[in-house]
C-alpha cells in the first residue's frame, strides 16, 4: 500500500486544498446593443454585461450572493464543504485590501487583477481519514451544483506543499480566467508580457507558485550567512549615518548626486527587503497551528508573496551593488573608456531614446491594430511591444503575420527592421563611438598622457581664437 | 607621502609661464613628471596688448593651472583606488583590517560578498527540480484517455466541462491517489527528526 498526501513522496501537502472562484454581478450594458432584447421562459429583458471590456474583475461589482442548484455555495464559507484557517474577509484585509497592495490576490496573465477567491470548497487533506471518499464527494457536489456559471470570472485551485529536506514551502495557485469573450484563458503563449515590477512578481502563466522559506527572517539558517547579514546590516547603518552627516555638512544638493542617489536607492531597497521579510513573519500562521494533515486550508500566499518580494528587492540591490562596482572599476585605466563613454553619451543619447520610443510605440500601435484580434503576440499593447522587442533580436512571427495580412506584413516588417534595427540602433552606437573618440582618442587602449596633452592643445586653440580675432 | 602633500609639491614644481614679447609671441609651457606625463605647448599669434587682452591672457593662465590641478587630482584618485584594492585583498585574509577601511568602496566590497552569498543561497538546482516536478505533476499532466483522444493538459482547458474533467480525473488522481506517493513503510523514517511534519 502506498501512502498519500505527498507529491513524489517528499513534498507534503499541507492542510486542505481550496477550490475557489470570483463572481461578478451582471450590470446594465452601455454599448450600442444595450437595448438588445432576449426572451427567456416567457419573459423579455435586456442582456446583462460584466464590467470592463476584457472581463476585468471589479471588487465593487463582486457578487456575494449564494448560488448553486443542489448545493448552496456561500461567499465566505459553505457548510459541509470544508473550512478556512483564516476567514476570507480577514485574509483580504491582511493582504492589503486594494488592487495596488493586496498580497492575497494576484494579477493574471491577462493582466486582470483579482483578490483572494471566495466561495471556497476545501477538499480534505489527503492524509486525513476517508480523504479519498470525502474529496470525491465534494468534487461531485461541485459538478452537480453547477459551481461554474456565467457569473464566474475566475476559478482557482490552491494548495500548499512543504519540503522539510529543503526547508521550503511552496504555496501554489492554479487559475483559469473566464473572460467576457467566452471560454477559458489559461496559458496561450510562451513568454510573459513586459508588465510592471510587482506584476512580474505576482503573475504567472495560468499558475503561480513561490518556493520560499517562511519561518525565518534571514535568507539562510547557516551561521556564516547570518553573520554576513549582520555585518552587511551594520555597514548599511554606518553608511546611512555617513550620508546623513555629509548632507548636513555639504547641503541638500549632496543627496542629489548620482553616486549618493544610487546609495540611497540601495539603502531603500535593503530596508524594504527587511520590511518584506518582517511582514512575511507577521502574516504567516503560527508554526504550532500549522498541521500538515489538517483539513483546514492555510493561506500561505500572503507570507510567500512578501518573501518573494524580499527576494526581488534583494535581487535589485545586487544589481545596484554590481553597478556601483562598475563605477568603482571605472577609476582604473582603460576601464574608464567604457564607463566614461557611456556616461558622457547619456545626454546626446537622450534625443535618440525619444526618437526610438516614438518610432517603437508607433509600430507597436500599428501591429496591435492590424494583428491584435487574431495573433496573440499582438493582442495587447504590452504584448505588441514585447513582440517587437523580440523582433529586434530576430524573433518575429512573420509567417503568422503574413497569414493574417500578406499585403501589409512585408511593409511593416521591413519598415520596422530598417528603421529601428538598422538606423536608430546604429545611430546610438555611433553616438557612443563618437563620444569615446572625442574624449578618449581613437585607440582602443589609449588613456595615456597624450590625451590630456591633446585636450590642452584644443583649449589653447580655442583661447587663441577668442583672444586674438583675425 | 600623503596625497595632499604630493599634490602641493606638484603644483609648486609645475611650470606655467606666459611670456609676452614685443613681437607678439606668447610662449606657454608646462611639465610635470610627478603626474607621470609631460607636455609642452608653444604657439605664436598676434598679440594684443591692451588691458582687456592681458586680462584674457591671465585668465588663460589660470585655466591652465586649474587644468593641471584637475589632472593631478585624477592621477591621485587612481592611486588611492589602487591602495583600496590592496586593502580589500588584505581584508579577504585578515578581518583585523576592518577598522581602517570604512569607505564607500569598502561598502561595495562587503555588498559584493553579500551578493555572492545570496547567489549561493538561491542557486539551488534542487529548488528548481522541486518546482519543475510539481508543475509537471499538476499542470502538465495529461487528461484521462476517456476524456480526450489528443494530448491535453491544464493549459488546454477551454470550457467548463473540460475544467471539471481536469478536476475530477487529473487533479484528484494526482492528489488523492498513489500516483506520486511512496511506500508506507518509509513514513516513519522520513518523519523522524522533523517535528514540523509529524
Amino acid at each position: 500500500m502506498l501512502a498519500q498526501g505527498t507529491l513524489f513522496g517528499v513534498n507534503h501537502i499541507v492542510g486542505g486544498i481550496r477550490l475557489g472562484q470570483l463572481r461578478s454581478e451582471a450590470l446594465p450594458c452601455a454599448g450600442s446593443v444595450k437595448d438588445l432584447q432576449f426572451a427567456s421562459g416567457g419573459k423579455v429583458g435586456a442582456s446583462g454585461c460584466f464590467k470592463g471590456t476584457n472581463g476585468e474583475f471589479d471588487v465593487a461589482a463582486e457578487s456575494k450572493r449564494p448560488f448553486g442548484t443542489n448545493t448552496r455555495f456561500l461567499w465566505d464559507e459553505t457548510p459541509g464543504m470544508g473550512k478556512l484557517f483564516i476567514p476570507l474577509a480577514e485574509e483580504r484585509v491582511s493582504g492589503g485590501g486594494s488592487e495596488d497592495s493586496d498580497a492575497s490576490g494576484f494579477t493574471t496573465f491577462e493582466e486582470d487583477w483579482f483578490p483572494a477567491p471566495a466561495f471556497a470548497v476545501v477538499l480534505p487533506n489527503p492524509r486525513s481519514q476517508n480523504a479519498f471518499i470525502d474529496a470525491a464527494a465534494s468534487i461531485q457536489k461541485v459538478i452537480d451544483g453547477q459551481y461554474i456559471d456565467r457569473f464566474t470570472r475566475l476559478v482557482t485551485l490552491q494548495f500548499n506543499l512543504a519540503n522539510p529536506s529543503l526547508d521550503v514551502f511552496m504555496p501554489m495557485t492554479m487559475y483559469a480566467e473566464l473572460p467576457v469573450a467566452g471560454g477559458y484563458a489559461v496559458v496561450r503563449v510562451k513568454h510573459p508580457p513586459p508588465l510592471m515590477l510587482l506584476q512580474i512578481l505576482f503573475c504567472a502563466q495560468g499558475y503561480k507558485y513561490n518556493v520560499v522559506r517562511l519561518y525565518q527572517i534571514t535568507a539562510n539558517n547557516s551561521t556564516n550567512s547570518i553573520a554576513l547579514e549582520v555585518a552587511v546590516a551594520l555597514f548599511y547603518l554606518y553608511f546611512f549615518l555617513r550620508i546623513v552627516r555629509s548632507s548636513l555638512k555639504k547641503g541638500v544638493q549632496y543627496l542629489f548626486k548620482a553616486r549618493t542617489l544610487i546609495q540611497i536607492v540601495s539603502m531603500v531597497f535593503y530596508g524594504g527587503m527587511w520590511w518584506a521579510r518582517y511582514m512575511s513573519l507577521e502574516t504567516v500562521p503560527p508554526i504550532e497551528e500549522l498541521q500538515v494533515d489538517s483539513n483546514l486550508f492555510f493561506s500561505l500566499e500572503i507570507p510567500a508573496s512578501y518573501r518573494s518580494f524580499a527576494v526581488l528587492l534583494s535581487a535589485i540591490n545586487s544589481f545596484l551593488v554590481v553597478f556601483t562596482l562598475a563605477d568603482y572599476l571605472s577609476g582604473f585605466g582603460t576601464l574608464q573608456v567604457v564607463t566614461g563613454s557611456l556616461y558622457k553619451s547619456l545626454r546626446p543619447s537622450l534625443s535618440f531614446f525619444i526618437i526610438f520610443i516614438v518610432v517603437f510605440v508607433g509600430f507597436a500601435i500599428a501591429h496591435l491594430m492590424i494583428f491584435g484580434q487574431e495573433l496573440e503576440q499582438f493582442r495587447t499593447m504590452g504584448q505588441s511591444s514585447y513582440t517587437l522587442m523580440m523582433a529586434l533580436l530576430g524573433d518575429i512571427p512573420v509567417e503568422e503575420m503574413r497569414r493574417i495580412n500578406p499585403g501589409i506584413t512585408p511593409v511593416l516588417t521591413i519598415g520596422y527592421i530598417s528603421v529601428c534595427a538598422f538606423v536608430v540602433l546604429n545611430i546610438f552606437i555611433a553616438i557612443v563611438t563618437e563620444v569615446r573618440i572625442f574624449n578618449f582618442g581613437s585607440s582602443h587602449t589609449s588613456y595615456s598622457c597624450s590625451t590630456p596633452c591633446r585636450r590642452t592643445s584644443d583649449n589653447a586653440k580655442r583661447w587663441k581664437a577668442v583672444a586674438c580675432p583675425a | 607621502m600623503q596625497p595632499q602633500l604630493q599634490l602641493k609639491k606638484l603644483l609648486d614644481r609645475s611650470e606655467i609661464n606666459v611670456n609676452l614679447t614685443g613681437g607678439g609671441v606668447i610662449l606657454q609651457t608646462f611639465s610635470s613628471s610627478q603626474c607621470g606625463y609631460t607636455g609642452s605647448l608653444t604657439f605664436a599669434g598676434k598679440l594684443c596688448l591692451n588691458a582687456k587682452d592681458q586680462a584674457r591672457i591671465l585668465l588663460f593662465q589660470r585655466r591652465m593651472r586649474f587644468y593641471l590641478l584637475t589632472q593631478a587630482r585624477k592621477r591621485f584618485f587612481f592611486a588611492r583606488h589602487m591602495d583600496r584594492t590592496l586593502l580589500y585583498i588584505v581584508f579577504l585574509v585578515s578581518p583585523a583590517c576592518l577598522v581602517n577601511v570604512c569607505s564607500p568602496r569598502f561598502k561595495t566590497f562587503v555588498q559584493m560578498v553579500y551578493c555572492i552569498s545570496q547567489v549561493t543561497t538561491y542557486q539551488n538546482r534542487l529548488l528548481f527540480s522541486l518546482s519543475t516536478n510539481v508543475v509537471d505533476a499538476v499542470i502538465n499532466e495529461e487528461f484521462d484517455s476517456s476524456d480526450t483522444h489528443i494530448y491535453k493538459s491544464f493549459h488546454d482547458i477551454g470550457s467548463t466541462e473540460e475544467f471539471y474533467q481536469y478536476l475530477q480525473n487529473v487533479f484528484f488522481n494526482q492528489m488523492y491517489s498513489d500516483a506520486t506517493g511512496f511506500n508506507a513503510s518509509d513514513v516513519v523514517s522520513i518523519q523522524t527528526g522533523c517535528d514540523l511534519f509529524t
